[in-house]
């Protein structure tokens, strides 16, 4: 779950739509803006809601590479320079190699953010990490209390893991935001929440609605908020954007907005501005779309970049899938479901264009 | 003015298509477009070239054309929002005693300033009703009065040199201010507009403080409106940022873009 809450927040990737050499500026670009690149598909934590079905077992789609393979593939990002790359999981953290990857992406200048559930995070990593070159981290922190994270993370002392992360990250020196999704169990302490998350020193506070996908799909529906606590909940979100406005950001991210902007960008002529590389080599373009266009393994990025990944949001059959969710209980009746099931794979046409 | 490159920021740069270069600054984890001419401009900045310096190798580049001068202004303040370089604004010798709310005396001189604007605008004016008879001493003193509408000036030489006027919170808006007018003597110099409009903002700031949580501005999208950019400009750099838009308000004619202030 840790991904989809990064994947238009934690880029940082905010452009002013009403300055026109930005608009023209993503029209001409040579390469991807954002990465996102799953390191590993094992996890520590066992969450509830976890789109990606991360476990310790790892995820049997997307078996992980090994160093050699994704040291091949860091190049291969390295080649379209990027602004940012995002390293995410499964829990990052377990990859033996993660400390030379985030150093050879920082050596080219390349911003890198990661996202963890912070059960790893001791002074020692917090070094490693630093010494490396990572920029920003993110940590999922689902509560106020043990009671509502370490059950939603399924692991006794979760929480207290993850408090004690993020201190040791500020006390470094880290910019650290948080993730937080909302349930049943938590989100009528969300003020206490915010209160407790700006006294550790972090910078952001990303909210995202639980989605009905994964083992949220198949085990956490029952947590899911109705209409009602929604309303009340989101109210409670701009409120508190408005009181930390100018010393934490209080963000609400929507899971379809990529869908629609990415849909109209295409038609202005804007190119595909994230690529995800899943933790076997895969290429996709949206987390929550069972689309890949292939894998890093067998062509490079930049040669799938040229042939049409560039292009990729105005191809006929993403399309046709981009048409079938308008909210998000759509995304549990997709089929395939994306990181549970095998992807589809689509040729990749230049998006129709010359 | 100074030119300074920003110094604290590490830039990432990417080579795009057709000259396009993409910036993401590492500390404010943005990204941002520029064209070949600024990302040129902001080489020279980094060189250590002053305003002056820039304006002359373009001027031997390209020849003194009219609007040299002005469009490289535009491309620094463009920059300067972009928070890709510093600038150091000229001292204006105005004191912060000489910035404050008008009074009874005041109404006939902000009167007077308003409608030579009317015959000179100066370039950096905003003026939320297009008629001269709204701005007759009166009719300014009625509003200031009855709560409706304050007027900020800015005093050089026992002279009001430019106004602010807004309109405190209605009860339908609770929290939220709203510029009315902007108004400068027609002569004054952009630097001094800008050094100007910054600190009548600040004082109307402390006036309205506790009342208010945000000030708004309604600039309409209009060809009509020819400051509009200037207008755009000014707001930005004073921290507004591009809240809303109002597709056919005002009789349908046009949208309002609204341009808003958090405080």
């Amino acid at each position: 779950m840790e991904q989809n809450v990064v994947s238009d927040s934690i880029t940082g990737f905010k452009y002013a739509p009403n300055l026109k050499d930005d608009y023209e500026g993503l029209r001409q670009v040579n390469g991807p803006m954002m990465v996102s690149l799953d390191v590993t598909s094992r996890c520590n934590l066992s969450c509830i809601h976890c789109l990606n079905d991360s476990s310790n077992r790892g995820n049997s789609v997307y078996e992980e590479m090994n160093d050699r393979d994704i040291l091949m593939v860091v190049d291969q990002i390295i080649e379209l320079n990027p602004h940012t790359v995002c390293i995410c999981g499964g829990e990052p953290l377990l990859r033996k190699n993660l400390f030379d990857i985030i150093d050879k992406f920082s050596q080219k200048g390349i911003f890198v953010s990661m996202v963890s559930n912070g059960f790893l995070i001791d002074s020692e990593c917090v070094n490693k990490l630093k010494e490396c070159g990572l920029k920003f981290i993110q940590i999922s922190l689902d509560g106020v209390n043990k009671k509502q994270h370490d059950y939603f993370r399924s692991v006794q002392g979760s929480f207290d893991r993850a408090v004690s992360a993020i201190k040791l990250l500020v006390k470094a020196g880290f910019n650290v935001a948080v993730s937080f999704v909302p349930n049943k169990l938590n989100h009528k302490d969300f003020y206490e929440y915010v209160d407790f998350v700006n006294k550790l020193g972090v910078i952001s506070v990303r909210v995202m609605p639980f989605l009905p996908l994964g083992r949220g799909n198949k085990f956490g529906k029952l947590l899911m908020l109705n209409e009602e606590e929604y309303f009340y909940f989101q109210r409670k979100i701009f409120r508190c954007a408005e009181i930390y406005r100018g010393k934490m950001d209080v963000e609400w991210g929507d899971p379809l907005d990529h869908y629609i902007r990415m849909k109209n960008n295409y038609k202005a002529g804007l190119k595909t501005y994230c690529v995800e590389i899943r933790a076997n080599g895969d290429i996709f373009f949206s987390t929550y779309m069972p689309i890949k266009i292939g894998n890093c393994l067998k062509k490079s990025l930049k040669e799938y970049w040229l042939n049409g990944l560039d292009n990729v949001w105005g191809n006929p059959t993403v399309i046709q899938w981009v048409n079938k969710v308008k909210n998000i209980y759509d995304f549990e009746k997709l089929d395939p479901q994306p990181y549970f099931d095998t992807p589809i794979e689509i040729k990749l046409d230049n998006g129709g264009r010359i | 003015m100074i030119l300074q490159k920003n110094k604290n920021d590490f830039l990432h740069v990417r080579n795009e298509k057709k000259g396009y270069v993409s910036i993401f600054n590492h500390n404010t984890r943005t990204t941002t477009f520029l064209n070949e001419t600024a990302y040129e401009i902001l080489k020279l900045v980094n060189e250590g070239k002053n305003y002056e310096e820039i304006v002359s190798i373009y001027n031997s580049k390209y020849g003194m054309g009219e609007n040299l001068e002005e469009e490289v202004l535009n491309t620094l303040y463009s920059l300067k929002y972009r928070k890709l370089i510093e600038f150091e604004m000229e001292n204006n010798n105005i004191s912060e005693n000489d910035i404050r709310v008008a009074g009874e005396k005041d109404y006939s001189e902000i009167s007077k300033l308003i409608k030579k604007n009317f015959i000179k605008p100066n370039k950096y004016i905003y003026m939320a009703a297009d008629n001269e008879v709204y701005y007759n001493e009166e009719t300014i003193r009625i509003r200031q009065f009855n709560n409706y509408e304050y007027n900020i000036v800015a005093v050089e030489n026992a002279r009001i040199e430019a106004v602010l006027t807004i309109a405190p919170p209605r009860s339908q808006f609770f929290g939220t201010s709203l510029i009315t007018g902007i108004f400068f003597s027609p002569d004054m110099s952009e630097d001094k507009c800008k050094l100007l409009f910054t600190k009548l903002l600040e004082k109307g700031k402390e006036y309205l403080l506790g009342d208010i949580n945000k000030i708004r501005i309604h600039i309409p999208d209009t060809e009509n409106l020819r400051n509009k950019k200037e207008l755009i400009y000014l707001l930005l750099e004073n921290g507004f940022i591009n809240e809303a838009t109002l597709k056919n308000e005002i009789c349908k004619k046009y949208d309002l873009i609204f341009y808003t202030l958090f405080i």
